[in-house]
């Protein structure tokens, strides 16, 4: 068996299978398609894109239900906790770094909510429905958002 | 398989076309076609189950704003799998930075040993082995290079640094040391 041989028949034919062995083994999400959708939807050009930080275990306070979120961008950083209600809905506490008063939307399937955050960097939206969301940061201009977070389950 | 990926081929070639030129609806094809292959690639590079998600579509999001410079099918696959490598890189940085090494976490993640069960045919289970018994870089490159369509070979296969000779890519170290391995496994080998 040479190294240096065009691909041939047995080649695709193994490499088949082996693409087969790791749709069994490890399948894709089933909505990782549906979220990529929903983060695209917006088809916003935003200047940065803000990654989800990994997720704080917050065990201690994990009686109250709430969760943090981060999402990281070079000039920004958005923080939300996400606090259970009662009747199945979500208060959202988001933080901006470094603080400013930017308008911040809150995308939903369902359609979007709007806010600004105060001097202190401070915003929320006191009552969503779980689901999908995706934040957008607006700064210079009124409609193309400055920073985008990927879309996350709210 | 080689004309049903010509085929796909062609459709990609019209959906990068028709999002190129501004229709939304064309992305959200390109988005079903190759979300399988990202996920491979993010998972080849050894990020757990709810990071290669994020990279995945964080792979996407650069996309949107990197479609203006692609200009062809090849490409754009290409393109996207060096971009999901990119940013699978950049989450094993920063988890390295932020997490201490002792809170391993507990999110299901399908090891090689785990994922043996779930291959129930014999012979699948020896090529299975043998795939995982391939140095951690040739695992990476199988996977991916599998997920890939055949016209789209040789620029993805140039992004990942699998050998190419004069007419296209070349069986390489990798697939050599499988098929050798294969052949000397009588279990594998008999009719």
């Amino acid at each position: 068996m040479s190294e240096s041989q065009p691909l041939d028949a047995a080649d695709f034919d193994l490499l088949d299978q082996i693409r087969d062995l790791h749709e069994t083994a490890d399948p894709m999400p089933a909505d990782l398609v549906e979220r990529s959708l929903f983060a695209l939807a917006s088809r916003q050009l935003a200047a940065e894109i803000a990654r989800l930080q990994a997720q704080q275990p917050v065990a201690a306070r994990s009686t109250e239900h709430t969760r943090t979120l981060t999402f990281e961008a070079h000039s920004l950083t958005i923080m939300i906790t996400l606090t259970e209600t009662g009747g199945g809905r979500l208060r959202v506490d988001g933080w901006l770094a470094p603080a400013a008063p930017l308008r911040i939307e809150l995308r939903r399937a369902t359609g979007s909510q709007t806010t600004t955050a105060d001097q202190a960097g401070r915003f929320a939206f006191p009552e969503i429905e779980p689901g999908l969301g995706q934040l957008l940061v607006f700064r210079d201009h009124p409609h193309e958002p400055w920073i985008v977070t990927p879309a996350v389950a709210l | 398989m080689t004309s049903t990926g010509t085929e796909r081929q062609a459709h990609l070639a019209g959906l990068l076309e028709r999002a190129r030129a501004g229709e939304a609806g064309a992305l959200d094809g390109i988005v079903r076609e190759l979300t399988p292959l990202l996920w491979h690639v993010t998972r080849a590079q050894g990020l757990d189950t709810a990071d290669a998600a994020d990279a995945v579509q964080t792979t996407w999001l650069e996309l949107l704003r990197a479609l203006h410079e692609i200009r062809s099918p090849h490409a754009l696959t290409a393109w996207l799998v060096t971009a999901a490598k990119r940013e699978s890189w950049r989450v094993q940085r920063q988890r390295r930075q932020t997490v201490p090494a002792d809170t391993d976490d507990d999110r299901p993640d399908p090891r090689p040993e785990a994922a043996e069960h779930l291959i129930a045919d014999e012979r699948r289970r020896i090529l299975w082995n043998h795939v995982q018994a391939l140095p951690a870089r040739c695992r990476e490159l199988l996977r991916v290079v599998a997920m890939v369509d055949r016209p789209d070979y040789s620029q993805v296969a140039a992004a990942l640094g699998m050998p190419h000779g004069s007419i296209g890519p070349t069986r390489g170290r990798c697939l050599t040391k499988l098929r050798d391995a294969l052949l000397a496994d009588p279990r594998w080998s008999k009719p």
